[in-house]
């Protein structure tokens, strides 16, 4: 009576988990068709040469953009366990969270401001629920890096040492993490779902 | 020994391999003259023998290729471009009269074989001459029918050199640190497309592609940035099957590329394209993330032609083309 109850919790709990990764999944693609839209409307605010379709600024030095990059080779991706995999995806929402915050405190048009601060919403909402994943699966959320309190410490530079364009490229450059890192979660969050299911 | 110019030699090494008789040698002054005579047949005996005479033989002609630009001019001199006299043919009939020839706005009707020849008709030269165009800057595209694994790019140009162009394809990924440079993958060096395997997932930095065509007429470069994630293109599905179920509906069932190397990891979503009335109307359903669907509420009596695509099911890069299209007609009862 006791082994049919622990097989009962345990197939509950893996159930909990597949519904949690589902959400997290169906948040990423939210948020990705979120991000299409607000990624246009932000490059027409930059104005040219943002706005062409084919410009690709250098990226800036990295210790002024400290967005842990997406980038990976597909064995390497593979072979992730499901703790590095949630971790690495925790602690680049936590960089880009203060990154986007920042992007909409610095934009002047009301409407896309809006957008950003309601991105930001959902980005948190994201935040959350990979911690909560994490937890569920045994995993501890990894700590912040360098020092920075990750929803303290902005990602960008300090407003007054930059110039206009520096800024804008900088902008450019959060939105571009920004996509690389939900297409990437979106494989994430799939790969998880299949290896629970296995 | 006889030498190969047929001179005077050594005669009593000669005479002595004839026998000749020794009267013939009494009187001085008759005994020189003979000895003269007969060591010059002998020696022209010999030589015809085994001796080559080239004292009276004219120097081979000179044979050499060159490569000409279209819409170009060009003189081409006959050996030192001066001897007067000298003619240039082309194909064997007469062209011009004078040691250089001279061609304006070259065309490719000028390709040819052109001679020259000395004013007592001798061929001096023969001259191959090939029309084309210098490679321009190849137009290249690149796709990934098989994400993550592999891209393919394909190039072209315009014009068409029309002069043998071989391609030197490579690509890198710009890291912090020195970068690798690969080479991109292909039969052989005239083909025009090559196929990328040590790929980037999800980089911000696009990969560099680097065509560059040469032929005779010089060289150009393209080199192509790429984001790997930006360029899915799957190839249409495979093994599509439509089924008539009761009630008008159609059950239309396919599977995933056979080239696409991961759908599990790399879920694919699909779109099917009804057409009918000679395929002018269509109508398009999905996506669909599983390998088939229903449609009912069709038209009795209709011809129905049905096609499905993929894409990747975050919607990046771009849908296949459709599959081959299905024909069902749809019973009128």
């Amino acid at each position: 009576m006791v082994g049919c109850v622990q097989v009962e919790d345990r197939a509950v709990t893996l159930s909990n988990e597949r519904n949690s990764i589902e959400r997290t999944y169906e948040l990423t693609k939210y948020l990705d068709h979120q991000l299409k839209e607000i990624k246009d409307t932000y490059l027409l605010y930059l104005g040219p040469p943002f706005s062409d379709p084919d410009f690709s600024p250098p990226r800036p030095n990295i210790s002024s953009l400290a967005v842990p990059s997406a980038a990976t080779r597909v064995d390497l991706w593979r072979g992730l366990e499901n703790g590095a995999r949630l971790a690495q995806n925790q602690r680049a929402y936590s960089v880009l969270l203060c990154a986007v915050r920042e992007l909409a405190r610095s934009t002047l048009c009301p409407y896309l401001q809006s957008s950003l601060l309601h991105f930001c919403s959902g980005l948190s909402g994201l935040l959350g629920s990979i911690s909560g994943l994490m937890n569920a699966l045994g995993y501890t959320p990894p700590l912040p890096t360098d020092g920075h309190a990750p929803l303290t410490t902005p990602a960008l530079s300090p407003r007054p040492a930059l110039n206009d364009f520096t800024r804008k490229v900088e902008g450019f450059w959060v939105l571009r993490e920004l996509q690389s890192w939900l297409w990437r979660s979106a494989k994430d969050f799939t790969r998880l779902k299949k290896r629970l299911r296995a | 020994m006889i030498n190969k110019t047929g001179s005077a030699v050594s005669v009593n090494s000669c005479l002595g391999g004839f026998g000749l008789p020794e009267y013939l040698f009494a009187p001085a002054f008759t005994m020189c003259l003979k000895t003269g005579l007969w060591a010059l047949a002998v020696a022209a005996f010999f030589s015809q023998l085994c001796c080559e005479d080239t004292s009276t033989h004219p120097p081979k002609p000179i044979s050499r290729g060159i490569y000409v630009a279209i819409g170009s001019s060009v003189k081409l001199p006959c050996g030192d471009g001066m001897t007067k006299g000298t003619e240039w043919r082309v194909n064997g009939s007469m062209l011009v009269s004078g040691p250089v020839l001279h061609l304006h706005n070259t065309s490719l009707e000028d390709q040819g074989i052109y001679t020259c020849h000395s004013p007592n008709g001798g061929h001096i030269e023969t001259l191959h001459l090939w029309m084309g165009y210098a490679p321009s800057p190849p137009v290249v595209q690149c796709w990934s029918p098989s994400y993550p694994l592999k891209a393919v790019c394909s190039w072209t140009q315009t014009p068409d050199p029309i002069l043998p162009t071989y391609y030197i394809a490579t690509y890198w990924y710009p890291r912090t640190e020195q970068p690798l440079v690969h080479s991109c993958r292909r039969e052989s060096d005239q083909d025009q497309q090559c196929i990328l395997e040590e790929l980037e997932l999800y980089a911000t930095v696009p990969h560099l592609v680097n065509i560059t065509a040469v032929n005779a007429l010089g060289s150009a470069t393209r080199i192509l940035p790429i984001l790997i994630d930006d360029i899915m293109k799957p190839d249409p599905p495979v093994n599509v099957k439509v089924t008539l179920q009761p009630g008008r509906k159609l059950h239309v069932q396919w599977a995933p590329p056979p080239s696409w190397p991961d759908p599990v990891n790399f879920t694919l979503k699909y779109k099917v394209q009804f057409q009918w009335d000679k395929r002018k109307t269509a109508s398009i359903m999905g996506p669909y993330e599983s390998l088939s669907m229903v449609r009912s509420g069709l038209v009795p009596g209709r011809t129905y032609h049905i096609q499905v695509s993929a894409m990747d099911f975050m919607g990046q890069g771009q849908s296949s083309e459709w599959s081959d299209p299905v024909t069902i007609t749809l019973p009128t009862s």
